[in-house]
C-alpha cells in the first residue's frame, strides 16, 4: 500500500499535466504580452493627447485674450516717445503683404492677430529665421497674438466707484507690484492708452499724460513650429513661441518652448464678408488681403501631434487633412492625432454689428 | 491504512484548490490592470469635457447677465448688483437648464468707473462736445463644481447714458 501511495506519476498522468500546464502558461502569457503593448499604445496615446490637448489649451487662452489692452479702445493706444524700439532685425513683419503696415510687428498694437507661413528657407514675417533650431518647419503656420495680462497695476486702493480717478492713490505703480524695469506695459485709463518701458511710466497725476492711469503687462506672442535638431530625424518638433525679453541692451525676440511633439499648425482665419457679423469666409494667412485682417473675427487652429517615441508594431498609413493642405503619409512608426479648436475672437477691432 | 489514504485525498485536493485560486489572482491581476489602462483614458476624457462644460457654463452666466438689459431685472444701473438674478423664481432662473444647475454659476456685476467720459474709437472722432456718457461695468462669472472644474470669465461692458455735459 504504501509503496503504491508513493509512486508518482505514470508517464501519461505527466504528459497530461504538462500539456495542460502549457496550455494555461501559454494563455497567461498571450494576456501579459496583450496588456503590455496595450499599456505601450494607451500611454503613447495618453501622452499625446495630454501635449495636443495643454498646446491648444494655452493658444486657445491667448486668442481669447487677443486684443485686450486693459479697457481701452485699441484705436485710442499710443506708444510713449521714450519706449525702445525692437530692432528691425529682431521684430516680425508684414512684408511680402501689399498695403500692408507693420501689422504683425511687436509695438503696433493696431493689428493683434496675425498669421504667417514659413517658407523653403525656414523663415516667416522676418522673426522666425535662420537655419537649425531658431527656423520653423517648412508649411507650417505662425500666428502673431498681442494682448496685455488680465492683472491690472495701481498706485494703491481704489475706490470701487471709480478706479480711474486721478486723485487716489499716490502716483507711483506699486500695486500688487511695482513695475519691472525689463518689461513692456501699456498704461490705460478709460479714455487712453500708452505703450511704455517699465522704467520710464507716463504721469498718473491729475493733468498728467494719462490720469488715473493702471499698468497691464505687455505680451506679444509668436507661435510656430520648430525643429530642435535639424540634422537628425528621430527628434520631437516643438510648438514653440517668441516673446518680448530685455537682452540687457534691448527688447529681443526670446524662444520659449510649449509643448512637445507638435508636428504642424495651421490657422484659418474667420470673418464676415458683407459685415453682417456673421463669419461666413474662412482664408489662410496666404490668401488674407491687408484689408481683411482688420476684420477676422474668428481664428480656426489646427494642430498634428504625434508621439515622442516610436512604436515598432505601429505603423502610420493615415493622410491627414490641414486647412490648404493633406499632409503625405508617413509610413513610420509614431502615432499621430489630429486636433482642432474654432476660437471666436472676444475683442474685435470693427464692431459690425446693429441695434444695441 | 484507510484513514491514511483519506488524509491523502484531502490534501490532493486542497492542491487543487489552491492551484485554481493562484490562476485566479493572475487573471484578476491582469483585468484589473487592463481596466485600469482602459479608465485612464476615460478619466481624461471625462477631465476635459468637464472643463469645456465649465467653460461655456461660466460664459452662458454672462450671456445671461447682458439679455437683462432693458429690463425690470437690468443690473446695469449705476451700482454693484451681487445677484443679477436674485428676483428670478428657481425655475425660471435664465441658467436653470445648465447641466449643474443655475446654483454651480455665480455671477456678479460690477460697476468699474461711474459716469465719464466715454472713450473714443479713435483719435480723428473726437469731437468737443460729447452726447453721451459712459459707465464702465464688469460681468464676473464663476462655474464651480468642487473637485470637477472651477471657470472664472469677465467680460467688460460700456454703457452709454445720456451725458451730463449734453445737458
Amino acid at each position: 500500500m504504501n509503496s503504491r501511495t508513493e509512486r508518482g506519476f505514470s508517464l501519461v498522468e505527466l504528459m497530461v499535466g504538462m500539456v495542460l500546464g502549457l496550455i494555461l502558461i501559454g494563455g497567461a502569457v498571450s494576456i501579459y504580452l496583450a496588456s503590455k503593448r496595450s499599456y505601450v499604445e494607451v500611454e503613447q496615446v495618453a501622452a499625446l493627447t495630454e501635449s495636443a490637448r495643454f498646446a491648444e489649451q494655452i493658444i486657445g487662452d491667448s486668442l481669447r485674450h487677443a486684443g485686450f489692452f486693459g479697457g481701452v479702445s485699441v484705436g485710442m493706444i499710443e506708444a510713449s516717445s521714450s519706449l525702445t524700439a525692437v530692432p528691425s532685425a529682431q521684430d516680425c513683419n508684414d512684408t511680402g503683404l501689399t498695403g500692408g503696415t507693420d501689422l504683425a510687428s511687436a509695438n503696433n498694437l493696431g493689428q493683434f492677430v496675425f498669421a504667417g507661413t514659413v517658407d523653403s528657407s525656414n523663415s516667416a514675417l522676418g522673426c522666425i529665421t535662420g537655419s537649425g533650431v531658431e527656423g520653423g518647419m517648412e508649411g507650417t503656420d505662425v500666428l502673431v497674438i498681442k494682448r496685455v495680462l488680465t492683472q491690472p497695476y495701481t498706485d494703491g486702493p481704489r475706490d470701487s466707484l471709480d478706479p480711474n480717478d486721478p486723485t487716489q492713490g499716490d502716483g507711483t505703480i506699486d500695486t500688487p507690484d511695482s513695475l519691472d524695469n525689463n518689461k513692456t506695459y501699456v498704461m490705460t485709463n478709460n479714455v487712453k492708452g500708452l505703450v511704455f518701458d517699465g522704467d520710464s511710466p507716463p504721469d498718473i497725476s491729475l493733468g498728467g499724460e494719462i490720469p488715473g492711469g493702471m499698468a497691464w503687462e505687455y505680451n506679444y506672442e509668436v507661435y510656430y513650429i520648430r525643429d530642435p535638431d535639424p540634422t537628425s530625424t528621430d527628434d520631437t518638433p516643438q510648438l514653440s513661441r517668441k516673446t518680448l525679453k530685455w537682452n540687457g541692451t534691448a527688447m529681443e525676440l526670446q524662444r520659449e518652448d510649449v509643448a512637445e511633439g507638435v508636428e504642424n499648425l495651421r490657422v484659418l482665419l474667420g470673418y464676415s464678408s458683407n459685415a453682417d457679423g456673421e463669419v461666413d469666409t474662412y482664408k489662410t494667412p496666404s490668401q488674407m488681403a491687408a484689408a481683411d485682417w482688420v476684420k477676422v473675427q474668428s481664428v480656426e487652429v489646427f494642430l498634428l501631434t504625434r508621439s515622442a517615441t516610436r512604436d515598432v508594431q505601429y505603423t502610420d498609413v493615415k493622410q491627414y487633412q490641414m486647412p490648404g493642405t493633406a499632409i503625405p503619409v508617413a509610413n513610420d512608426n509614431y502615432r499621430r492625432l489630429i486636433s482642432h479648436a474654432s476660437v471666436s475672437l472676444r475683442n474685435l477691432k470693427l464692431m459690425a454689428r446693429g441695434g444695441v | 491504512m484507510r484513514m491514511r489514504m483519506n488524509r491523502n485525498r484531502h490534501q490532493q485536493r486542497g492542491v487543487a484548490l489552491v492551484v485554481a485560486l493562484l490562476f485566479l489572482l493572475v487573471v484578476t491581476v491582469i483585468s484589473v490592470i487592463a481596466a485600469g489602462n482602459s479608465s485612464l483614458g476615460l478619466k481624461m476624457s471625462d477631465n476635459l469635457a468637464d472643463s469645456y462644460s465649465s467653460f461655456q457654463s461660466a460664459e452662458a452666466g454672462i450671456i445671461a447677465t447682458l439679455s437683462l438689459v432693458d429690463t425690470a431685472n437690468d443690473p446695469f444701473d449705476g451700482s454693484d448688483t451681487a445677484d443679477p438674478f436674485s428676483a428670478f423664481d428657481p425655475n425660471e432662473h435664465p441658467l436653470s437648464n445648465l447641466k449643474d444647475g443655475a446654483a454651480s454659476v455665480d455671477t456678479e456685476v460690477i460697476l468699474d468707473t461711474a459716469a465719464t467720459t466715454c472713450p473714443l474709437e479713435d483719435a480723428s472722432t473726437a469731437s468737443s462736445a460729447p452726447l453721451y456718457d459712459c459707465e464702465f461695468y464688469r460681468i464676473s462669472s464663476e462655474h464651480e463644481v468642487p473637485r470637477e472644474a472651477r471657470t472664472q470669465v469677465e467680460m467688460g461692458v460700456l454703457k452709454k447714458i445720456v451725458g451730463i455735459g449734453a445737458q
